[in-house]
Parts: structure tokens; C-alpha cells; sequence
């Protein structure tokens, strides 16, 4: 649980330090990616709409109002608004929200009241030049900003040419109000003339403002506008009421659409020196995000890795339980068998090389290191085989010849890591068929295991072996504290069932229950008399054979050379 | 990469109780049990509860006098761990310990004659 705890941990902050510089930077790069597709994708439309209504503008304000022109450029004001609303709820709509979305939403919404102002033109209800206002104010109702130039695509430019569209807009207004005093009786008022001029003053100003902050590419078609003065003249005329109105409408007609070119090649040209910061950008965030997460991912395979290790058994559970979990491809199966064979054969020469190597050895402290080698090399050969057993495969130690089963049952004691707590010595001699020895001999070695793993450490666990009608008897007994009811049953349960149990806790039992299964053998599990659990095992009869006279009871004399030792020695 | 298919039957897959677990992994041997010693059961004994089932044999088999050398080969075991279990059943006095009969004074130069062969022949 610890290192689980401490793999979590270390993941959260891991996640949360990604988090810290990924976000940031993904949002800045959204937001960029944002502006540019939005702008892109609506400054056409939004152009188109702002260009109607001046238009619409215009024929309102002048003298015919009712007019099939103006119902013709009704219904394209109409058209054109519906585009940009088709538009903006297109797939755009899924983007971050960016000034080129927010101005489109602004003039949607004020161009909701474009019938009322529509029905008040109609119904004559409102002077011309108060229909000249209320337009205007669909357009740029605080008269401070465009909605056709968006400030978060194009960075430094935003200014001058926010400053020029502005100015256009102007120019637009003072033609509309023309307009509006031209289908007056009368003509221009002193008003009119105010009110010109003041929109005038504001229209120049704006467009020097403008020549010092556009793009440089964009300087060439704005110096040509400032050089062109016949709209400035006709202006001044109309102002100082000497007539001009011609010279106006033409000049007029010129200078807007050039503005709105020049606004146009700007934003194109500022846009694009835009490009590189969006695209560093974007790269920096793709490299932030990627990087990190590639970091998350990577510690949490290790994670999941060094998490499964954390869950697998130490001896008891063994590498068969290890292989069924993490569950390799069908076609490494026939690789690992070949190499659990490998392994047996390594394994056997190095625990004959050890054998031999104690049986030489004199030196009291060399060979108690060679016993620790041999035991270690013992155990996992027990591993190995249970492996190779679980798995449906028989390990390559075979007998032929029957066994004495003390010997399996020492045996079995041997191969588990506390041997020296077990007591072996009530077995009763019986020969134990070759088929069965290394099963039989790695089932006890898990009840034995158990015995020695839950019964206090200073006590002993009692191997017993006694012939019975139905076979013969291994009882393993522990003075440990048992198992209560629902535990036994579990225990019958899981030495049932073919497949193993989720989690370590039964795997050792589990392995009995295959062992047991291959020949036949029964295990029942029960509380001892006197505490501690027992664990029964009946061996069938069939595996059973009588054990031969011992060769050391036969008498004296069958042996040569001990007679010829004799004469020498002193009985 | 092919399959190996090697197998060991019998005295071949070796044995199924290891030295270590014959002595216990116990390796301190009473060296005052020298190779010549005649071990022999003593009179009346049975084998008490607890003792290694080749502490059991070699009382079985010591029931004749018998050099510790070749108690060890029928045990199947090396003259140190074979010291070590007779060590443990000298003290628990189940066993008797002999020296070898001097060999007698005087004897014929024939005898000394035919040993002395016998260990150039080694």
C-alpha cells in the first residue's frame, strides 16, 4: 500500500506541474489559433453586413425612401446578415471565443432592431437625419469602435488600422447625412453644415492617426489616399456652401472603396506578421503539452508496472500466478516453455555442482555458505516446477521407480524457506508412485509453507504419514491460530475451482488445489484438536505400493568388505 | 531457438531430501570423532522422537559395529555431516564410540610388508 501511495503521489505532482505549464500554454495557443480562424472566416461576411447597412443607410436617408432600391438593398442587407449568421454558428462556434466572435455577435444582436428602424424609415414617423443616427448606431453605436478590424489578430497593427476603418465609417456617415440634406427642401441647414464638419474633423484626424501605425506594406496605397484631394476639396465647398455635391459623389465613391481596400490588404499584411508569433506559439504549447504528457504517461506505466510487481507474491504465490496475470500473447506462450525448460536445466547442473561441491568441502564456515546457495537454488526450483505445473506442463524431474514417501515428505520440508521448524519424523514407510513425487512433494511444501508462515515462529509444524484403508494419510499440523468457518469453506473453494483467485492471499492454496487435482488426491482442511489448523491429505491407494524391508535390518555379513574389515578392528 | 526437451528420471533428477536438509544446514562437526572410529549402537536403545530419519538409520545400521567411514557410505552422506549426526547421538548417548585395535606388537613383517604395498598402490 505504501508504494502505491507513494506512486500516487508522486503522479499527482507530476500531473499537476504538467498542468502549471501546459495550460497556459495550450490556452494562449488556443486563443491565437482562435483569432486568426475566426477573423479569417468572418471579416468577410461582418465587411459585407457593415457595407449594407451603409448603404441601406444612404437610400433611407435620401429622397426616395420607398423606393425599389431600397427594398432591393433591404433584401440584401437581409441576405448578407443571414450569411454571417449562418456563418457564425457554423463549426466556428465550437472555438474560444475571440474578438472577431464577440464584434460578430454585437452587431447581430444590435441588427435585431433593424426592422424597427425599418418600420419607423417606412411609416415617415422619424426625421432623415434621425434615421441617419439610428443606423449609425447599428453599426458603431458608441462611435469609438469598428467591428471590422479585430485587435487579438493582429497584434500591433490593431491600432491604425482600427483608426482607418473608423475613419471610413466616418466618411460614410457625413454621405449618408449628404444624402439625407439633399432630399431636404432647402438643402444643407446650419446644422448640417456643423454636424459635417464636425464628422469631417473627426474623419481626418482618424486617418493621420492611422498613417502611423499601419503595416509597412500597406503604406504605399495609404499615401496615395492622403494625396488624393478632391474629396477634401468638393468637402470644403459643400462646407462653404458653394455647391460640390457631384464632385463629392464621385470622390466620394473612390476614396470609400479605396479605405476599404486599403483596410483590407492591412489586415492581410498585419495578420501575416502576425504568423510567426502564433505559430511559436502553438509550437511551444504542442511541446510543453506533448512533452508532458508523454512524462505522465511514461511514470504511469511504470507505475502500472512496479504495481503489479508490489501485488505479486513473494514464494508462496510463485511465477505461474505472475504469468496469469500479466497474461502474455498466445505466441510467447511455446517461448516461455522453452525457456522455464532452460531454466530446469540450469538449475539441475548448478544443484548438482553445489552437491558436489558441499561433499568436498571441510571447511566448516565454506559449506554452511554452500547449504544457504544450495536451499536458495532448492526453493527456486520448487518455483520453477510449480510454474511449469500450473501452466499444464510436467517439470523434467521424473521418477520411474516408486519413492519412499518420507523421502517426498522430507523432501517437500526442504523446499521451503524456515525447513529447520519442521518435524518429519512420524511417517510411516510406504513407497510412493514416481508419477506423483514432485507433485505430491510441491503440495505439501505449500501446506507445510502455510504451517510455518502463520503459526508462531518459535513452534514447529508436524508432518505425519499413516496408512488408511482409502490410501494413505499426510496430515500437516500447525499450532497456529486456525481458520474460522467462513475461511475453510473459502479455502475447499478455491482448492475447487481451475481458476485463480484475484489476489495473493489464496494463490498458495490454489496451487494445492492443482496439485491435488492431477492425481486424484483429496485435501481437507480442519481446525486440530487441540488448535492450530490440519491439513489432511489422502493419497490414493492406487499411487500406493508396500515399502521393502530395510536393507539396514538385514543381517550382518551380506557385505564383503565388512568382513574383511573385521580382523582389524576391535568390535 | 529450439525446443529443449531434456529430461532426468530416477537417480538422474537427484535427490529429493538435499544435504542441507539431512543435517539441518548445521555444519559445526566434533572433531574428536576421528575417520577410525567403530560406532556402535549402544545395548537396549530405541530411537526416541525428533531424531533425523539419518540419525534412525544409523542406529539401525550401527546395531554391528561399524567404522564411521563406512556408516557414511551407507548413509550416503560425507564424513563431516556423517561426524556431525553420530556427534549429536553420542551425546544423547544412543551410540558408542571404539578406538580401532592397536594394531598388535610384533606383527609379522608380512602384514607391514603387504600394507606398504598397498598404500604405493594408492
Amino acid at each position: 500500500m505504501s508504494t502505491r501511495t507513494k506512486v500516487i503521489t508522486g503522479l499527482a505532482l507530476l500531473v499537476t506541474l504538467w498542468a502549471a505549464a501546459a495550460v497556459p500554454a495550450l490556452t494562449e495557443a488556443v486563443q491565437v489559433m482562435s483569432a486568426r480562424l475566426t477573423a479569417s472566416h468572418l471579416s468577410r461576411p461582418l465587411g459585407s453586413l457593415v457595407l449594407a447597412l451603409e448603404a441601406e443607410r444612404r437610400l433611407s436617408a435620401g429622397d426616395a425612401p420607398a423606393g425599389p432600391e431600397l427594398a432591393a438593398q433591404r433584401a440584401r442587407t437581409d441576405r448578407t446578415r443571414q450569411e454571417l449568421r449562418t456563418t457564425r454558428d457554423s463549426w466556428i462556434s465550437w472555438l474560444a471565443d475571440s474578438d472577431a466572435t464577440r464584434q460578430t455577435d454585437e452587431l447581430l444582436r444590435r441588427t435585431e432592431g433593424l426592422a424597427g428602424v425599418r418600420a419607423a424609415v417606412d411609416g415617415a414617423q422619424v426625421q432623415r437625419d434621425r434615421v441617419v443616427g439610428s443606423y449609425t448606431a447599428l453599426i458603431d453605436p458608441a462611435g469609438v469602435r469598428t467591428p471590422t478590424v479585430f485587435p487579438d489578430q493582429l497584434a500591433g497593427s490593431a491600432a491604425g488600422l482600427s483608426a482607418l476603418s473608423r475613419s471610413r465609417e466616418l466618411l460614410a456617415e457625413q454621405d449618408a447625412h449628404l444624402a439625407a440634406a439633399a432630399g431636404r427642401r432647402g438643402g444643407l441647414t446650419e446644422a448640417d453644415r456643423a454636424r459635417l464638419s464636425t464628422l469631417a474633423g473627426a474623419r481626418h484626424t482618424l486617418f493621420a492617426a492611422a498613417g502611423s501605425d499601419l503595416p509597412a506594406a500597406a503604406m504605399t496605397g495609404y499615401r496615395r489616399l492622403a494625396g488624393d484631394t478632391r474629396l477634401a476639396e468638393a468637402e470644403s465647398r459643400l462646407l462653404a456652401g458653394t455647391g460640390g455635391e457631384p464632385d463629392w459623389s464621385a470622390a466620394y465613391n473612390q476614396v470609400n472603396t479605396g479605405l476599404w481596400e486599403l483596410q483590407a490588404s492591412g489586415t492581410r499584411a498585419a495578420a501575416d506578421a502576425a504568423t510567426g508569433h502564433a505559430v511559436v506559439t502553438v509550437v511551444r504549447a504542442g511541446v510543453v503539452g506533448g512533452v508532458g504528457l508523454i512524462a505522465v504517461i511514461a511514470v504511469l506505466l511504470v507505475a502500472r508496472r512496479a504495481g503489479n510487481r508490489a501485488t505479486a507474491p513473494g514464494g508462496a504465490g510463485g511465477p505461474g500466478a505472475d504469468r496469469a496475470a500479466g497474461a502474455p500473447p498466445p505466441r510467447l506462450a511455446p517461448l516461455l516453455r522453452d525457456l522455464e525448460r532452460r531454466n530446469q536445466g540450469l538449475l539441475h547442473r548448478q544443484l548438482r555442482l553445489l552437491d558436489a561441491l558441499a561433499r568436498r568441502e571441510s571447511d566448516d564456515e565454506t559449506l554452511g555458505d554452500l547449504f544457504r546457495a544450495d536451499h536458495l537454488a532448492n526453493r527456486m526450483r520448487r518455483n520453477l516446477e510449480k510454474s511449469i505445473t500450473l501452466a499444464g506442463g510436467t517439470p523434467a524431474r521424473r521418477w520411474r521407480n516408486p519413492v519412499p514417501i518420507a523421502e517426498v515428505v522430507r523432501g517437500a520440508a526442504s523446499e521451503i524457506a524456515e525447513y529447520g521448524r519442521v518435524s518429519t519424523s512420524q511417517v510411516e514407510p510406504v513407497l510412493l508412485a514416481g508419477t506423483a513425487v514432485t507433485d505430491l512433494m510441491h503440495l505439501l511444501a505449500e501446506l507445510i509453507e502455510n504451517g510455518t508462515t502463520f503459526a508462531p515462529a518459535e513452534t514447529r509444524v508436524r508432518v505425519t504419514g499413516s496408512g488408511q484403508d482409502t490410501g494413505y494419510r499426510v496430515t500437516v499440523t500447525d499450532v497456529g491460530p486456525g481458520m474460522d468457518e467462513d475461511d475453510l469453506v473459502t479455502a475447499a473453494q478455491v482448492m475447487d475451482d481451475p481458476d485463480p483467485p484475484a489476489g495473493g492471499t489464496w494463490w498458495g492454496l490454489y496451487a494445492v488445489g492443482r496439485f491435488a487435482a492431477r492425481h486424484d488426491i483429496t485435501v481437507v482442511l480442519r481446525n486440530g484438536d487441540d488448535g492450530g489448523l490440519a491439513a489432511e491429505v489422502i493419497v490414493p491407494a492406487a499411487l500406493i505400493s508396500p515399502a521393502p524391508d530395510d536393507p539396514a535390518e538385514q543381517p550382518a555379513g551380506t557385505d564383503p568388505t565388512l568382513d574383511e574389515l573385521e580382523p582389524v578392528m576391535q568390535p | 531457438m529450439t525446443i529443449s526437451d531434456e529430461a532426468w528420471y530416477d537417480e538422474d533428477a537427484g535427490p529429493l531430501v538435499r544435504l542441507y536438509a539431512r543435517v539441518g544446514g548445521r555444519t559445526t562437526v566434533p572433531h574428536d570423532l576421528e575417520l577410525g572410529t567403530i560406532i556402535h549402537c549402544a545395548p537396549g536403545v530405541t530411537a526416541p522422537d525428533g531424531l533425523s530419519a539419518d540419525q534412525q538409520a544409523a542406529l539401525r545400521l550401527s546395531r554391528r559395529p561399524m567404522a564411521l567411514p563406512e556408516l557414511a557410505v551407507h548413509l550416503g552422506l560425507p564424513i563431516g555431516p556423517t561426524r556431525l549426526l553420530l556427534g549429536e547421538l553420542r551425546e544423547a548417548g544412543l551410540i558408542l564410540t571404539g578406538r580401532p585395535a592397536e594394531v598388535r606388537r610384533g606383527s609379522s613383517p608380512a602384514v607391514l610388508q603387504r600394507l606398504l604395498s598397498g598404500l604405493r598402490a594408492l
